[in-house]
């Protein structure tokens, strides 16, 4: 008995290691390093790895490039789930492995994917090098040969007995439905029953130019600063500042105009259109209302994200995460 | 019917997400959602000293990442009031260009990957790595310079007589990608008169960088910087504004940086420049830093790169601000995509050469 099922592990586990077919996953810097390996200098595929499938459901290999933040770590969990056995993971890059330069003094990244899936190999470096990645699917190969079939599952198991109490449930999640659209297997139905006339949010600005603001904006603009370049905004712990950096074509200068608010003011999109995103993320980050802007939403953050992170009074501290969007 | 592309998916690059509202294969609206790739940057800076958090903003957008130390170190350099060596500057333009070609080329390569053309991609990539093993040779990072310091660059620059050669072989790969792209039917089928943006209206998003001259207009910043004021090109530009005019923009500012990069070598070899040092010992460790606010600005591969430092005294900023120009060239999005089809979608996001981690930072 105990030589058929070693034989058939050892044919399982060869044919399995010498095609490890990955999945198109990289999410910040690491997936530049990731495309330069497939690329004619280094050549994934001499190790059977250069199949590089768009969706989850063919994959074997989940090499997660890059950074991954609360709001993405749903997305992360769902395509992992949505992998056939067996399934292998490489955490690439030292965000991936453990928070990276932003486990510390940010709100935002989630401390290593392990929080969440379990994985294979750690591949740390910031960016790992096309050899190192090569070096890591290597070592995959080997581990994958060494492997019986009951200590695959017990290692997968073990990981979920150390989840977090969040990625738990996460994990178990029992209200969310899976929604197959086109080239997409991710759950947001609920996101787009709320998302429905926030298209095209210029046309129905109020145009109202009683304000000071409003009025030296339109100035400003007639003699010539028909560009915003961005709107900064600073916590001075009493009030807020925004400057509207304007830059003029016609001259080549800025022209910094600003304000001082507590905790609402006009909105400027029917003036400058480019405006929409930055007041939407400074409604994210400070809290600031813009009267006129009805189609104000978290820009940055997930719609879960409770309070502002760049105010002053923002206290760093995981707890607040909400992975359950 | 409302069609999810996103937040993975192959042809982004990253983690945009864009819900469709599509009537059979076309489009009626679209919005844009981003953050799936947001670290906190800015709120990052708040707890670090000003050294601390110099490699981090090479990460703003990986694919340039000198440009973004020059931003950040030059708004230091501006609240410190002093300015670096001659030499230092110098060479601070050298590697920007070169980091600009290196960002074209690997735009080119995945505008056509997404456009179904594989071949392209293998050769830029070639071409992509002659740069990124000399950057690796000078600073020991192939993404992640960390380079520039305040007050000057790390190290001097070694070997610069191998930056030629590189120069000349890349050129010479241009001349081959544009006969196999230029003329090519389906590329031109794919990309002419589709995606047209008017100089109004990208002035109105505030849509800068080849997208806004690929619109008729002259506006580089490159002319604003005082770096830049003793090196000659000229600034490329086409009229149409479709994406088509975006590819020939780009490659015609990897041929202009290339006349930057030989104007550069020029002047590292003459002699008095030679023996300047390449940078000012500042003891970086305690850097305290008189209250006030400084930008600066620079025009990276994709447009207006403004970082805005405030300090307030103390060795830690009170805030910094990163201006990127991909955060703008989504909220375009929509206004291109309307009316075209599904299939048109990534051929004219792909044109706009956006940079998830630069739109979320």
């Amino acid at each position: 008995m105990n030589l058929i099922v070693t034989t058939i592990d050892y044919i399982l586990n060869w044919s399995r290691a010498n095609s490890l077919w990955p999945f198109t996953f990289a999410t910040s810097c690491c997936g530049i390093e990731l495309m330069q390996t497939t690329a004619s200098n280094n050549d994934i595929a001499r190790f059977g790895s250069e199949v590089f499938r768009n969706s989850p459901r063919q994959a074997d290999l989940l090499i997660c490039a890059g950074t991954i933040n609360h709001k993405m770590a749903p997305v992360l969990l769902r395509l992992y789930q949505q992998m056939a056995e067996p399934k292998y993971v490489i955490a690439m890059g030292a965000c991936a492995c453990g928070g990276g330069m932003f486990c510390d003094n940010t709100y935002a990244v989630v401390n290593g994917i392990d929080k969440i899936i379990p994985v294979d190999i750690y591949l740390p470096m910031c960016p790992p090098r096309p050899e190192a990645l090569l070096d890591a699917i290597r070592k995959l190969q080997a581990k994958i040969k060494t492997e019986t079939i009951v200590e695959r599952k017990e290692f997968v198991n073990s990981h979920r007995s150390n989840l977090s109490e969040k990625a738990e449930v996460l994990v178990k999640a029992p209200d969310l439905k899976i929604v197959k659209t086109a080239g997409c297997y991710l759950d947001y139905s609920m996101e787009f029953e709320c998302s429905d006339n926030s298209i095209n949010p210029q046309i129905d600005y109020i145009k109202d130019y009683d304000s000071e603001l409003l009025n030296n904006l339109v100035n400003l603009k007639s003699s010539g600063f028909n560009m915003l370049s961005s709107i900064i905004a600073t916590d001075w712990k009493d009030c807020i500042e925004l400057n509207y950096r304007l830059y003029s074509t016609f001259q080549s200068r800025f022209f910094d105009h600003k304000i001082y608010v507590q905790n609402e003011t006009d909105s400027v999109v029917s003036i400058y259109p480019s405006a929409y995103f930055d007041e939407c993320e400074i409604y994210d980050m400070f809290g600031v209302k813009f009267k006129g802007n009805h189609h104000l939403k978290r820009l940055l953050n997930p719609k879960s994200w409770i309070g502002h992170p760049l105010r002053k009074d923002y206290v760093l501290n995981d707890e607040r995460l909400v992975w359950n969007e | 019917m409302k069609l999810n592309l996103g937040p993975q998916h192959p042809s982004t690059h990253g983690v945009l997400r864009l819900i469709l509202d599509v009537d059979g294969e076309k489009i009626l609206a679209c919005e844009p959602v981003i953050g799936y790739l947001h670290r906190g940057m800015e709120k990052m800076a708040e707890g670090m000293t000003y050294l601390q958090y110099l490699p981090t903003v090479d990460r703003v957008d990986y694919l340039s990442g000198f440009f973004n130390s020059f931003a950040y170190v030059t708004a230091v350099e501006k609240l410190l009031k002093i300015t670096p060596p001659k030499k230092a500057s110098i060479i601070r333009v050298l590697l920007m260009e070169l980091n600009r070609i290196a960002s074209h080329l690997l735009w080119l390569g995945t505008y056509l990957l997404d456009l179904g053309a594989v071949s392209p991609f293998f050769y830029t990539f070639r071409e992509r790595e002659l740069i990124l093993n000399y950057f690796e040779k000078i600073s020991g990072q192939r993404l992640m310079y960390n380079y520039f310091v305040f007050g000057g660059v790390r190290y001097e620059l070694e070997e610069i007589d191998t930056i030629i050669p590189i120069v000349k072989a890349i050129l010479e790969k241009l001349n081959d990608y544009e006969k196999l792209l230029t003329d090519n039917p389906i590329f031109l089928s794919r990309t002419k008169h589709l995606g047209i943006l008017t100089r109004e209206i990208a002035l109105e998003y505030s849509i800068t960088g080849p997208n806004l001259r690929a619109s008729n207009s002259h506006l580089d910043f490159r002319s604003n910087t005082s770096e830049y004021k003793d090196f000659e090109f000229k600034i490329a530009k086409a009229d149409e504004g479709d994406c088509f005019a975006r590819y020939i923009v780009r490659l015609e500012e990897i041929r202009e940086s290339s006349k930057i990069i030989y104007q550069a070598i020029d002047y590292l070899k003459r002699e008095e420049i030679q023996k300047s040092p390449v940078n000012i010992d500042l003891k970086p460790m305690n850097l305290y830093v008189e209250p006030g606010e400084a930008f600066a600005d620079v025009e990276t591969p994709r447009g207006l790169t403004t970082c805005c430092i405030k300090a307030d005294g103390t060795d830690k900023p009170y805030r910094v601000k990163w201006r990127t120009s991909s955060f703008y060239a989504v909220q375009l999005l929509p206004k291109l995509l309307i009316g075209h089809t599904i299939s048109d979608v990534m051929a004219v996001y792909g044109s706009l050469d956006v940079m998830l981690p630069e739109v979320d930072r």
